[in-house]
């Protein structure tokens, strides 16, 4: 009898393992105006930060520092190692983000499949890799660099765009798969940017969740924008739009959804807004 | 031809198309061959509007002397974007203290009193500014 009820006690230990496994972590971008907002919610079980707005460990807010207390992941979200460039990403910038993920004992950091600079000029903003075979080689060679250098694993986000290069060999999520598995790399899916290019570029945003190695999900970015002139932008500073919950919703029919984020970057709405759109993507 | 020597020609070839986009994008160049040119001339716009988003929310005096509805103001900000077209490579808070020395005030890092420094900010924004 002592033996039964040790293997159904241990049963019972893994199946609530397996539950919370299958469950989805909640997070949110930390920005420091919403850094009171995120101290009051207690189902924030994840911040994602930007690396790059903390050049030295000294600039930590003592926000952060309670919430990592508190047992909320911090995840170092980089926007400027410019995997996508020409360049070889620079040492600095690797130990940068390492820094963080080891100060914070973070899972993962994570970075864009993007450019963000060339010619000596920064752009500061992500923008889009024409989709070669050459230029997948370089881009995987940079990421296989990248993660030299870190000692956690290093996550991959799509990107939003308004326009297209021409003459592309591949369509955007060949090319990103194709990144993923030469690179054996854990993906960032940004719902809102899928939904931003399936309606910029014009192509099915299920059949490219479909086509997706989404095994390798690590979390998905969702986040605010507007339209404009026939364009949807990803502003992160409108409210979210129901196509996104409409993906997120498709996504999870298709796949486990280990942690799912809300991004706001400016125009910060009420709290109870916020509130809001955190039970949407939660409850979806 | 070895796999490195690809590898050397494709970031050279990557280098340059690279730069001929941000160029379009950032600096009025023509949009590169094959381009949709007025969804590049869009984003262009787009991604002055972020840079001073970005300039106002990581510098609050940034913000007080060039609010979002005064356009008048805002011009002197889009003229240091135009002869500035790399965003400084700190970051937003360092490009904003670019911009107040761009106006003319030297000690910009450095603010010794609030609304009496933005009112000399102003002062200067307005000098620079001639048809304000």
């Amino acid at each position: 009898m002592a033996v039964v009820a040790v293997v159904v006690a241990v049963a019972d230990v893994v199946a609530n393992v397996m539950a919370k496994s299958m469950t989805t972590q909640l997070g949110i971008g930390f920005r420091p105006e919403l850094a009171r907002f995120i101290e009051q919610q207690e189902n924030i079980q994840f911040v994602e930060i930007v690396a790059d707005d903390f050049k030295h460990l000294e600039c930590i807010p003592q926000a952060l520092r309670d919430l990592q207390k508190r047992g909320v992941t911090i995840i170092p979200h980089s926007l400027s190692l410019s995997l996508g460039g020409a360049e070889h990403v620079a040492a600095e910038r690797i130990k940068h983000l390492d820094g963080l993920a080891r100060y914070f004992d973070s899972p993962f950091v994570s970075d864009h499949i993007a450019f963000v600079r060339a010619g000596q000029i920064e752009s500061g903003h992500l923008l889009p890799v024409r989709r070669n075979q050459a230029n997948l080689a370089v881009v995987c060679e940079n990421i296989v660099a990248v993660k030299a250098g870190l000692s956690v694993p290093l996550v991959l986000e799509n990107i939003a765009c308004t326009f297209d290069w021409p003459a592309n060999e591949m369509d955007e999520v060949t090319f990103i798969s194709a990144i993923l598995e030469r690179t054996d790399t854990r993906l960032l899916l940004d719902i809102s940017n899928l939904f931003a290019n399936s309606h910029n570029l014009n192509f099915d945003a299920i059949k490219y969740l479909e086509s997706l190695p989404l095994e390798r999900l690590e979390y998905v970015h969702m986040a605010g924008g507007v339209f404009k002139n026939g364009l949807y932008h990803d502003s992160h500073c409108h409210s979210l739009q129901a196509q996104s919950l409409q993906l997120l919703r498709a996504l999870k029919t298709i796949c486990p959804v280990p942690r799912v984020m809300l991004e706001r970057d400016d125009s910060f709405p009420s709290s109870a807004e916020l509130i809001s759109e955190l039970e949407a993507i939660a409850n979806v | 031809m070895s796999n490195d020597e690809n590898l050397k020609l494709a970031r050279i070839a990557m280098a340059h198309e690279q730069s001929e986009l941000i160029a379009a994008l950032l600096c009025g160049a023509p949009s590169p061959a094959g381009f949709d040119a007025e969804r590049v001339q869009s984003a262009s716009q787009a991604l002055v509007r972020k840079r001073v988003r970005c300039m106002q929310r990581a510098n609050s005096l940034v913000q007080e002397i060039c609010p979002q509805d005064n356009y008048s103001i805002l011009e002197g900000l889009h003229q240091f974007i135009r002869e500035n077209p790399s965003v400084h490579p700190q970051g937003p808070y360092e490009d904003s203290l670019a911009f107040l020395s761009y106006i003319g005030l030297k000690s910009a890092a450095k603010p010794s009193r609030g609304l009496t420094f933005k009112a000399r900010l102003t002062g200067r924004l307005k000098a620079f500014l001639p048809n304000f």
